[in-house]
């Protein structure tokens, strides 16, 4: 997972859901899906989307942007994205 | 994944949710409505099997729909297949399905060259974008001439401020603004003065509608392939469907000689703001089509007219006194296929508001 730990990635990622819902942080677990989140909505999606490439300095082309349909999956793009900025 | 062709037994849930979500109605969906959708979406003359119009499908519900009309172009002597995507609606029940995602990736993977809007509101925008879609500046420049001036501005007003103020601004302003605006039409000094034009109109037809493009098209490397029957069908669905005004003007102008020098379709909205679909003909020539056109919408009674720009010809529309605007619909465009995104980008294309989903709209 390169050098971010499990506790920190979901930190940030809650981080990126506060910005971009306005929710409590702690309301986002590894298990949550858009249905939890009342306005994470197609456009909500783009937005949280936006937040988590500023959280991690990272850019999600098109292929993750519909791969993160919950914060399993947002764990598991941006951990292999993290891996390829490091291994580059 | 749930997202599949529309098929004809959708026509009701697909009219309920442009109805309620789309128009934000509520009550029952009129049968007009179903008419609407039926007749646009299985009938239109551009079907293709190949690029259909969308539902996401939850359960057998249709939670989300996206319409998509293929569209028949040309550039450098190849055929182009651009699918013109609108009436894009997701269910509030569904949206954390993001179907609204699902829908438009499905749609951005089909056959065509081009996939393409020419509404967009800011938020469809911003999706859009998102997704790989790009903002066509040249195409989302609007002009807008004011033919009433006072009315206009009166008008423009009581679009922002409250109803109970703006009705009886309107009532107060009357006189004012009848007196102002016969002084602005008459003055030789006013620039929104109107001039009796040389030119001499005539119904324009189908028939010499093809023509006439095919005569002025060929300054451009993208343009639409128009034949009898597609635009024959289209004039008849606007006429109908009055989807952005009460009347379809179709006007072709001849010189002196009998020389066809351009034409003009709108929609009339008598003591509104018309809506230009389609202005063409030579450069040397377009400061006397639109004079002809502003006379014309005045003396049927509209205070303004409003259209889309054409960036080689901005400077004729700025000598004639329009002042430009993107608030109007934003055209987006994605292709995978090299070139098209540069031609669009460059303006070089004979693009109005006949070639894309502008003119399907549905007015009742």
């Amino acid at each position: 997972m390169g050098s971010v730990s499990n506790e920190e990635l979901l930190g940030k990622i809650r981080g990126a859901f506060k910005s971009a819902f306005d929710i409590d942080p702690q309301a986002i677990n590894i298990n949550t899906v858009p249905s939890d989140v009342s306005s994470w909505d197609s456009m909500g999606h783009v937005t949280l989307a936006s937040s988590l490439e500023q959280a991690f300095g990272l850019t999600f082309d098109v292929d993750d942007l519909m791969a993160m349909e919950n914060v399993k999956e947002i764990c598991r793009i941006v951990q292999s994205k993290l891996g390829q900025v490091q291994s580059a | 994944m749930p997202v599949r062709p529309l098929a004809e037994a959708d026509i009701p849930q697909v009219a309920d949710l442009y109805w309620k979500v789309l128009r934000e109605r509520t009550g029952s969906t009129p049968p007009s409505v179903r008419a609407f959708i039926q007749e646009l979406y299985f009938t239109n003359p551009w079907m293709d099997a190949s690029l259909p119009s969308l539902v996401y499908d939850d359960k057998g519900t249709v939670a989300g729909f996206l319409g998509v009309v293929p569209r028949r172009m040309t550039s450098q002597g190849k055929p182009v297949r651009i699918a013109y995507g609108g009436n894009f609606a997701v269910h509030p029940d569904f949206r954390t399905t993001l179907a609204g995602l699902h829908l438009l990736r499905t749609y951005m993977g089909g056959g065509q060259d081009l996939s393409q809007t020419d509404s967009a509101n800011d938020t469809s925008r911003a999706l859009l974008e998102r997704l790989g879609f790009t903002t066509i500046l040249p195409f989302s420049v609007h002009w807008v001439r004011a033919l009433r001036p006072a009315r206009a501005l009166t008008y423009a007003i009581a679009r922002v401020a409250q109803r109970s103020l703006t009705d009886s601004l309107a009532f107060i302003s009357k006189p004012f603004c009848d007196i102002a605006d016969k002084l602005a039409a008459t003055l030789s000094s006013s620039p929104f003065r109107q001039v009796q034009s040389r030119l001499h109109a005539s119904e324009l037809d189908v028939d010499t509608l093809i023509s006439c493009v095919s005569q002025f098209r060929n300054q451009y490397n993208l343009f639409p392939e128009y034949d009898a029957p597609s635009l024959t069908w289209l004039f008849s669905f606007m006429e109908r469907m009055k989807g952005h005004g009460q009347r379809l003007r179709k006007i072709l102008l001849r010189d002196d000689s009998g020389t066809v020098v351009g034409w003009y379709v709108y929609y009339l909205t008598v003591g509104g703001f018309a809506d230009v679909a389609q202005i063409g003909g030579s450069r040397k020539q377009l400061g006397e089509i639109l004079d002809h056109l502003f006379r014309d919408a005045w003396q049927e009674g509209a205070i303004a007219l409003h259209g889309t720009s054409d960036r080689r010809l901005m400077d004729i529309y700025s000598d004639k006194n329009c002042f430009f605007t993107c608030r109007g619909g934003w055209t987006l465009a994605h292709s995978r296929k090299p070139g098209f995104m540069d031609i669009l980008n460059s303006g070089d294309a004979f693009l109005s508001r006949l070639d894309g989903e502008w003119c399907l709209a549905f007015g009742g």
